[in-house]
C-alpha cells in the first residue's frame, strides 16, 4: 500500500512544470503552424501579384500577337475569376503551390483592373503557355491575354476552312494545338479536348464561325458563348462560360471609357477645325446586358471605324 | 519549514517557465518582425517590377496611344490631345494600372521652369502632363516617347510631335 502511494507520489513542482511546459510547447508548435501558414499565404499573394505583372511586356503594340512560356519550379494552380463591379471590374488572379505534396487551403488573391486574362477557372500545372492578342471595336479596348497549362492538348478538327486562325496558330507556334481534318479525327491525342470548326461528331467545342457562336460541353450541361472577332473566339474556347462572360462586361466598360474620351477629344480637336465627325455617343448609350448585344455594338463598331478613317482628323 | 522549502520550489519554477513564455515570445516576435520586414520589401519590389514593366509598355496603351491618328502608326507615340483628356478623367483611372504615379515630361524643346498642363489654362504651352497623381515614395522611371499633338499652322492641320518621356512610379511600402 505504502509503495502504490509512493508510484503515484508526484510533488507538486513537477505537475506544475509539466502543465506549463505543455502549455507553452503547445503554444510554440501553434505560432510555428501559424506562422508557416502564414508564410505559405505570403508566397501565394507574390506569386499571384508576379504572374500578372509579368503579362504587362506582352502587351502589344501593332502586333497582332505575342507568345511566352511560364515555367515555374512546382506544380502550380492558378484560379482565374473576375467581378464586373466599379468602373472597370476586377480581373482575380490566385495561385497557389504544391509543398510536400499538398496543395494549402487556399491563395491571396490579387486583382488587376487592366487585365484580360481567358483560361479555364482553375488550370494546374509546372509550365503554362501565354499568349495575347489585341481586341479592337472599334479602337483597341485591351489586350486579351490566354493561359493554358502546356500539358492540355487542343485538337483543331477542320481549322483549315479558316485560313486566318489556321495561319495564327502556326506563326504563334502554339505546340499543344494539333490540326487535323475531320477525315483523321481519330488522330487526336486521346485526353485533348476536341475543337470542332464545322459539323462534327463527339466534340468537346464546336465553332460555328457563320453564326459567331461557339458551344461548349460542361458535364451534362451546354453552354453558348458569343463572339464577333477571332480575339474573341479564342477567349471562349480556352476559357470557362462564366470568366468569358464577365471578362465580355469588363471590356465594354472600358470600351465606354474609352469612348468618352474619344469623343471628348473629338470635341476638343473640333476647334483646331480638325472635325472627326465619329458618333461615339451611339457607343456610349448603346446598352449591354447581354453577349448577344456584341453583334449590334460590331455593326456599330464597324460604321464608326468607317467615319474614323474618313474623317479630317482621326483619333486612334 | 517543509511548507516553505515546496513553495521556494514553486516559485523557482514558476519563474522558469515565466522566463521561458518570455523567451518564446520574444524568439516569435522576432521572427515575425523579420518576416513582416521581408513580406513589405517583397511588396516594395512587386510594385518596382511592375512599375518597371508597365513603363516600357504604357506608351501603346490605348489610352495613351496614336495609333494610326498621326498619318502613319506610330510605336512609343503618346497622343497628347487624348492624355489630356485622360487626365480629365484621372478619377476613374486613379487605380487603374495599379502605380501611385504616371506623368509626361517634354523634354525637347525645352520651356524652362516646369508648367503643368491643364486645359484651357495651359495646354500646350507646357510641359508637364500628371495623369495619376497620388503619394509618390518609389522612385520614377519609364521610356522616351514621340508626345504628339493637332495643330492648325496657316488653316491647315500639323502633326507636332515633340521628345518627351513617360515616367512610371509606384507606392514604396515603409
Amino acid at each position: 500500500m505504502t509503495s502504490k502511494k509512493g508510484f503515484l507520489q508526484i510533488s507538486f513542482g513537477w505537475m506544475f512544470a509539466l502543465i506549463i511546459g505543455a502549455f507553452v510547447l503547445f503554444l510554440a508548435i501553434y505560432f510555428v503552424v501559424q506562422f508557416t501558414g502564414t508564410q505559405q499565404q505570403s508566397q501565394s499573394g507574390i506569386a499571384s501579384n508576379d504572374i500578372g505583372i509579368i503579362l504587362n511586356p506582352l502587351e502589344t503594340g501593332f502586333e497582332s500577337g505575342k507568345k511566352t512560356t511560364l515555367e515555374l519550379n512546382t506544380q502550380t494552380r492558378i484560379n482565374n475569376n473576375c467581378s464586373e463591379e466599379g468602373n472597370f471590374g476586377k480581373q482575380f488572379l490566385t495561385v497557389t503551390q504544391q509543398s510536400f505534396g499538398k496543395w494549402p487551403d487556399s491563395g491571396i488573391k490579387a486583382s488587376f483592373e487592366n487585365k484580360y486574362v481567358f483560361s479555364e477557372d482553375t488550370i494546374e500545372g509546372r509550365n503554362f503557355i501565354l499568349f495575347v492578342k489585341p481586341f479592337e471595336l472599334p479602337y483597341k479596348i485591351a489586350d486579351l491575354e490566354y493561359i493554358i497549362p502546356k500539358d492540355k492538348k487542343y485538337c483543331f478538327i477542320d481549322v483549315d476552312k479558316l485560313p486566318e486562325i489556321l495561319g495564327e496558330i502556326e506563326s504563334l507556334q502554339l505546340d499543344n494545338i494539333l490540326n487535323v481534318t475531320k477525315q483523321h479525327q481519330n488522330d487526336c491525342p486521346p485526353n485533348s479536348e476536341k475543337v470542332c470548326f464545322g459539323s462534327s461528331s463527339g466534340c468537346d467545342i464546336s465553332v460555328n464561325d457563320q453564326s459567331g457562336i461557339v458551344t461548349k460541353k460542361e458535364g451534362s450541361q451546354t453552354y453558348t458563348m458569343v463572339y464577333t472577332s477571332p480575339e474573341l473566339m479564342y477567349a471562349a474556347i480556352f476559357s470557362g462560360p462564366t470568366l468569358y462572360e464577365c471578362q465580355l462586361s469588363r471590356l465594354i466598360l472600358r470600351q465606354k471609357q474609352l469612348a468618352s474620351i474619344y469623343s471628348q477629344e473629338a470635341l476638343y480637336v473640333s476647334r483646331e477645325e480638325c472635325n472627326s465627325n465619329l458618333e461615339l455617343n451611339r457607343i456610349l448609350s448603346y446598352p449591354y446586358n447581354n453577349p448577344y448585344q456584341l453583334r449590334g455594338l460590331a455593326t456599330l463598331a464597324e460604321d464608326i471605324q468607317k467615319a474614323n478613317d474618313n474623317g479630317d482628323c482621326s483619333l486612334w | 519549514m517543509v511548507n516553505k522549502k515546496g513553495q521556494m520550489k514553486i516559485q523557482q519554477t514558476a519563474f522558469l517557465l515565466i522566463a521561458l513564455t518570455l523567451f518564446f515570445v520574444l524568439v516569435g516576435l522576432f521572427v515575425l518582425g523579420f518576416g513582416l520586414s521581408d513580406l513589405k520589401k517583397d511588396v516594395s519590389n512587386l510594385g518596382e517590377k511592375n512599375a518597371l514593366l508597365l513603363a516600357s509598355r504604357l506608351a501603346n496603351s490605348p489610352e495613351f496611344a496614336c495609333g494610326n491618328a498621326f498619318g502613319t502608326g506610330m510605336l512609343d507615340c503618346i497622343d497628347g490631345d487624348k492624355v489630356m483628356m485622360l487626365k480629365k478623367n484621372s478619377n476613374i483611372y486613379k487605380n487603374f494600372w495599379g502605380v501611385s504615379n504616371i506623368e509626361i515630361r517634354k523634354l525637347y524643346p525645352d520651356h524652362g521652369r516646369e508648367i503643368e498642363c491643364t486645359i484651357p489654362e495651359t495646354y500646350p504651352n507646357c510641359n508637364v502632363i500628371k495623369i495619376v497623381d497620388k503619394d509618390r515614395t518609389g522612385f520614377s522611371d519609364g521610356p522616351f516617347v514621340s508626345l504628339c499633338r493637332r495643330e492648325i499652322v496657316d488653316g491647315e492641320v500639323n502633326y507636332m510631335c515633340e521628345l518627351a518621356k513617360l515616367l512610371v512610379s509606384y507606392e514604396l511600402v515603409k
